[in-house]
C-alpha cells in the first residue's frame, strides 16, 4: 500500500543542511495500522508532510522514492498530486483548532472539501453528506454543529469535526499526527476509540504519528521508533513490548515504566551536540550500552525472526 | 455618527425624496439670492438653487466614494495573489506600488484628468485606479501572514485548490484589516474627486460639491456666504462621519487593538 524507500529530507537552515529525514524505509500493508514514535525533532512529522508533499519551503526531498498503491508520489505533477490528497491520503492534525479556519462556519468548511472532490454535488446532497460525516465521528446533534464556529467547540469537538474533514472523501490512507497530544486525557481516550471504529468500519490504513507509547499498544500493529531522523527498531507491537532491543526503545519504555510507578528519578544523558562523523551512530552520545567499538564502525540493521529490525552497531 | 451617515445616504440614494427642484439650472431667481422659505440655502450668482445642489451632491460624493473604493479594491485583490504565490510576479506587483505610492497620487490625478479628458466615469476610473496600493500591501501582508497558518495547510492536505484557498480560506481572514481601510480609501475618493471639481478639472455637468464651493469662492465677495458654505460643511460633515466609522471598525475588527495587545 504505501512503501517508502531510502527516504531523505533536507532542511535548509541558516546556511547549514538538516538531515531532518535520513534514510528511511518504511512499508504499510492495506488496512494496517502503524505507529511511528519518537521524541520531537525526530522526523515523524517531516515523513508525514513528505507523504503528502505540503513540505515547507526551505525543505526538499534530496533522495528517495515514496510509493502509493504502486504510484510514485514524487513523481506526480502538483495536480495530480492534489487529486491524491484528500481523496486517497488524509492528514488529522495535532491542535484541532487552529487547523479549522477561525472565521468559517464548520458547515461551510466542511461543504467546501466535500465540493473540492465531488463538484457535481447539490446544495442539499451536500449538507446531507456533512451532516452523515459528523455523525459518523459521533457528534451529537451534528445538524446544529454544522452552523457553529470553531471557536465555540470544545477540544474533543474540534478534532472530531478535523476527523470527519479529513474522512470527507473516503481516504484509502489517514496519517494522524500525534492527533490526541492536545487533548485531555479522557478526550484522548474517546477520540482513539473514535479513530479505532472508523478504521474498522471504512477499511482505513492509519500512520500513527505520536511520542506516546501508551496510545501506540492502544491501536497500532506494528511500530517504528525513530531516532534522529532514523528508523532505529522497527517491529510489532507486542515484540517491541515484550523484547525492545535498541538502546534507545528501552530507555523509551523503561521511562513509561518509571513514571507509571511514580519513580521520577529517571534522566537521560543529555543529548551531545558535539562534532559527530556523518556514518556514526546517532545514538551514541546518549547510549548507555555504548561500547568502544560503536564508535569505529557505521551502525547497520539487524534483522530478529518475527520481523524486528534493529539499527544498531552490536 | 452612524445615524448622520445614514441620513446622508438616504439623501444621496433618494435626492427626489428632499427637493423637488433640478439642481444647476439656473434662473430659479434673478441673480445671488439669501436662504428664505422659498430657498432654504439661497441661490447662487446664476440663480441656481443651492439646496439642490448640495443634495444631488451628496448623491455624487456616495457615488463616486463607492465607485473608487470598489475599483481600487477589485485590483488591489492582486495583493493577495502576490503574497500567495510570492516569486517574481509578487516583486513586479510591489515594484509597481512602490513607484504609484513614490508619486502623489493628487498629481497624478490632476495629469490624468487633464490627459484624458473630464468626463465623470474618467475621473471616477483615475481615482479608482490610483488609490489601490495601500490596500493591496495590507492584502499582501496579510496573506503572507496566513499562508503559513495551520488551517491552511490542512486545507491543502485534503487537496483543496490553490484558488479556492486563496478565495475560501484566505479571503475572509483577510477582510477585518481591510474593512476599516475601505472606509479611509472611500473618504479620499471623495476628496479627490471635490478637489478636482473645485479647480475646475471635473465634469462641469456633475453637480459636484467641489464645482459649488469653487462657485461660493466668487459668491462670497457678492455676499454670498451660504453658497460657499453649505457644501463645505455638508462634506467636512460626510468625512468626518466616514473617518470615525473607519476608526470604529478598526476599534471593531482589529484583533490586536480588542484583545489590548
Amino acid at each position: 500500500m504505501l512503501k517508502i524507500r531510502d527516504l531523505e529530507v533536507q532542511y535548509q537552515a541558516a546556511g547549514s543542511r538538516i538531515r531532518a529525514v535520513d534514510n528511511v524505509t518504511l512499508d504499510m500493508r492495506a488496512r494496517e495500522c502503524i505507529a511511528l514514535i519518537g521524541e520531537s525533532g525526530s522526523g515523524k512529522s517531516t515523513i508525514a508532510n513528505a507523504i503528502l508533499r505540503v513540505l515547507p519551503e526551505n525543505s526538499a526531498i534530496t533522495r528517495g522514492e515514496i510509493l502509493f498503491k504502486g504510484r510514485s508520489l514524487l513523481d506526480l505533477t502538483e495536480e495530480e498530486m492534489r487529486r491524491v490528497r484528500g481523496k486517497d491520503i488524509s492528514m488529522i492534525f495535532q491542535d484541532p483548532h487552529s487547523f479549522l479556519n477561525p472565521v468559517l462556519r464548520i458547515g461551510d468548511q466542511l461543504s467546501e472539501t466535500i465540493k473540492t472532490h465531488s463538484p457535481g454535488l447539490s446544495g442539499a446532497k451536500i449538507v446531507e453528506r456533512a451532516i452523515e460525516l459528523l455523525s459518523v465521528v459521533s457528534i451529537p446533534d451534528p445538524a446544529r454543529i454544522l452552523s457553529r464556529y470553531p471557536h465555540q467547540l470544545s477540544g474533543g469537538m474540534a478534532q472530531r469535526v478535523a476527523i470527519g474533514l479529513a474522512l470527507s472523501s473516503d481516504p484509502a490512507l489517514v496519517i494522524a499526527d500525534e492527533p490526541t497530544s492536545a487533548l485531555d486525557l479522557t478526550i484522548q481516550a474517546q477520540v482513539l476509540k473514535l479513530l479505532k471504529g472508523l478504521r474498522d468500519r471504512f477499511n482505513l490504513s492509519v500512520l500513527l504519528i505520536t511520542h506516546d507509547l501508551s496510545i501506540v499498544s492502544n491501536i497500532a500493529e506494528r511500530v517504528y521508533v525513530m531516532y534522529s531522523g532514523q528508523i532505529v527498531e522497527e517491529d510489532r507491537v507486542e515484540g517491541l513490548y515484550r523484547d525492545p532491543r535498541h538502546p534507545y526503545t528501552i530507555m523509551l519504555l523503561e521511562a513509561v515504566k518509571k513514571l507509571q510507578g511514580s519513580d521520577t528519578s529517571f534522566s537521560a544523558r543529555a543529548e551531545a551536540r558535539e562534532e559527530r562523523v556523518e556514518s556514526r551512530c546517532k545514538f551514541l552520545p546518549r547510549c548507555p550500552q555504548a561500547a568502544p567499538a560503536c564508535s569505529e564502525q557505521a551502525p547497520h540493521y539487524i534483522e530478529f525472526p518475527g520481523g524486528k529490525k534493529v539499527l544498531c552497531c552490536a | 455618527m452612524g445615524l448622520l451617515l445614514a441620513i446622508l445616504f438616504f439623501i444621496g440614494l433618494f435626492p427626489s425624496l428632499v427637493t423637488k427642484r433640478v439642481a444647476m439650472k439656473s434662473g430659479y431667481t434673478a441673480g445671488l439670492a439669501a436662504p428664505s422659505p422659498g430657498f432654504p440655502l439661497g441661490t447662487d450668482q446664476l440663480g441656481r438653487d443651492v439646496f439642490a445642489w448640495v443634495v444631488n451632491g451628496t448623491r455624487v460624493a456616495f457615488y463616486v466614494g463607492t465607485a473608487c473604493t470598489l475599483i481600487s479594491f477589485v485590483i488591489a485583490l492582486m495583493g493577495m495573489f502576490a503574497g500567495y504565490y510570492g516569486g517574481r510576479v509578487d516583486q513586479m506587483l510591489m515594484r509597481v506600488t512602490d513607484l504609484t505610492m513614490a508619486v502623489p497620487r493628487f498629481v497624478l490625478i490632476v495629469v490624468f484628468t487633464t490627459l484624458l479628458g473630464s468626463n465623470f466615469i474618467n475621473i471616477i476610473l483615475i481615482i479608482g485606479a490610483l488609490s489601490w496600493p495601500t490596500l493591496a500591501r495590507i492584502m499582501r501582508a496579510e496573506t503572507l501572514a496566513l499562508r503559513e497558518r495551520e488551517f491552511v495547510l490542512s486545507a491543502r492536505v485534503v487537496g483543496s485548490r490553490s484558488i479556492d484557498i486563496l478565495f475560501f480560506e484566505i479571503f475572509p481572514n483577510i477582510l477585518p484589516s481591510v474593512i476599516p481601510s475601505l472606509a479611509l480609501q472611500f473618504s479620499y475618493s471623495v476628496i479627490d474627486e471635490i478637489a478636482i471639481s473645485f479647480l475646475g478639472l471635473g465634469d462641469p455637468n456633475v453637480a459636484s460639491w467641489g464645482l459649488l464651493i469653487s462657485i461660493g469662492r466668487q459668491a462670497i465677495f457678492a455676499g454670498g456666504w451660504w453658497v460657499l458654505l453649505s457644501p463645505c460643511v455638508l462634506c467636512i460633515f460626510l468625512l468626518v462621519c466616514l473617518n470615525l466609522l473607519a476608526d470604529r471598525l478598526n476599534d471593531r475588527f482589529n484583533p490586536k487593538l480588542r484583545f489590548n495587545l
